[in-house]
């Protein structure tokens, strides 16, 4: 049967979110045939030293589906490209590349989701894990005339953080924003949370 | 920590990125290098140099190590398992790189005569290395 010539896959961009790495594109369409795809990648290194070297994506070699986590190749602050090829049978198409090339310090941040806590008279935060790059910068007053406002850098998600030891009956208020150091950005600070500390008597 | 080399800062973040490749790659390299007498960076290297000429050593090294080494040992670390490491280094260099280019470039440091022939020390121990190694191969019938 006469060969199919497959067309590059087109409209290839990335989505990135607090550093997770989305590359995806369009289909390639043919009736009553799966379709794989091949990604390969390049850092400025290989661009700018080795321009011929391309390197298989972790993840997708051979997949069939449009996207592909490549959160795991980016591994330095620099422009990446990265192609794209579609795959049937013995046949593959030309390969598709980047209009734009691609730096990680793009990435979205959103405001971090945050829980305070109150154990005793002991106010405690947590955060939830975002990953290795994520530190959390913590913003906590006492809500009161004149109060003063102090910070605290917390190194990681998923564990609770001692803030700070509340006064009996004062309202507390917390602000966080994350920080990602190897980019040099950090998100917008999410919904301030306030909390009263229990009165003397509440214990006794 | 951080480096402070001058005004120019690499984030502990990118040094953090830069150890965990080195400890990925480390042992499989280290494994495969016999000619464990010669030193191509000494201490001395650095010793009571001024930042200027810390920040152009540095410069020169990074410059030499991703024109020589990284570019021809390329396929030897696909052959060896250990592609990602190695490209993760290369271009996490090459972002250090660019900071102390930028600082070159605002006249922060120049290459004076000292770091010149320290630079140039370094260059004559590759050498003789590379000669030996391929002695090396060239016994084995390489």
């Amino acid at each position: 049967d006469e060969a199919v010539i497959l067309p590059a896959p087109p409209d290839l961009s990335v989505h990135s979110t607090n550093m997770k790495h989305i590359l995806t594109w369009s289909p390639v369409i043919v009736p009553g045939e799966t379709v794989n795809y091949s990604v390969e990648y390049q850092g400025e290194y290989e661009r700018y030293y080795t321009s011929s070297h391309w390197i298989p994506s972790s993840w997708c070699s051979s997949i069939s589906t449009p996207e592909c986590n490549v959160t795991d190749d980016i591994t330095a602050t620099v422009a990446y490209n990265f192609r794209v090829k579609a795959i049937l049978g013995t046949q593959s198409s030309a390969w598709s590349t980047l209009k734009e090339l691609f730096n990680r310090n793009s990435t979205v941040l959103t405001s971090p989701r945050m829980k305070i806590i109150k154990d005793g008279y002991h106010l405690i935060v947590e955060f939830e894990d975002m990953g290795p790059y994520f530190e959390f910068n913590v913003t906590y007053w006492k809500k009161s005339p004149n109060s003063q406002e102090l910070y605290k850098i917390v190194r990681e998600g998923g564990s609770l953080e001692h803030l700070v030891t509340m006064e009996a009956g004062a309202e507390y208020c917390v602000k966080a924003q994350t920080v990602v150091e190897i980019i040099e950005r950090s998100s917008a600070f999410n919904q301030v949370e306030c909390i009263r500390a229990q009165d003397e008597s509440h214990l006794l | 920590q951080e480096v402070h080399i001058g005004h120019c800062r690499v984030q502990r973040a990118i040094l953090q990125e830069l150890w965990r490749a080195f400890q990925a790659m480390k042992s499989t390299v280290q494994a495969l290098d016999h000619n464990t007498e010669t030193r191509l960076l000494r201490q001395e290297f650095f010793q009571n140099a001024t930042w200027a000429e810390i920040c152009c050593l540095n410069y020169s090294l990074l410059d030499f190590y991703l024109s020589n080494i990284f570019n021809n040992y390329h396929t030897k670390a696909a052959e060896l398992g250990i592609l990602r490491p190695f490209i993760t280094l290369a271009n996490n260099f090459f972002v250090v790189l660019k900071k102390l280019q930028h600082c070159k470039e605002r006249g922060m440091f120049s290459l004076s005569e000292n770091s010149e022939r320290k630079f140039q020390l370094f260059q004559k121990e590759f050498t003789k290395v590379c000669l030996k190694s391929w002695g090396v191969w060239e016994l084995k019938g390489g």
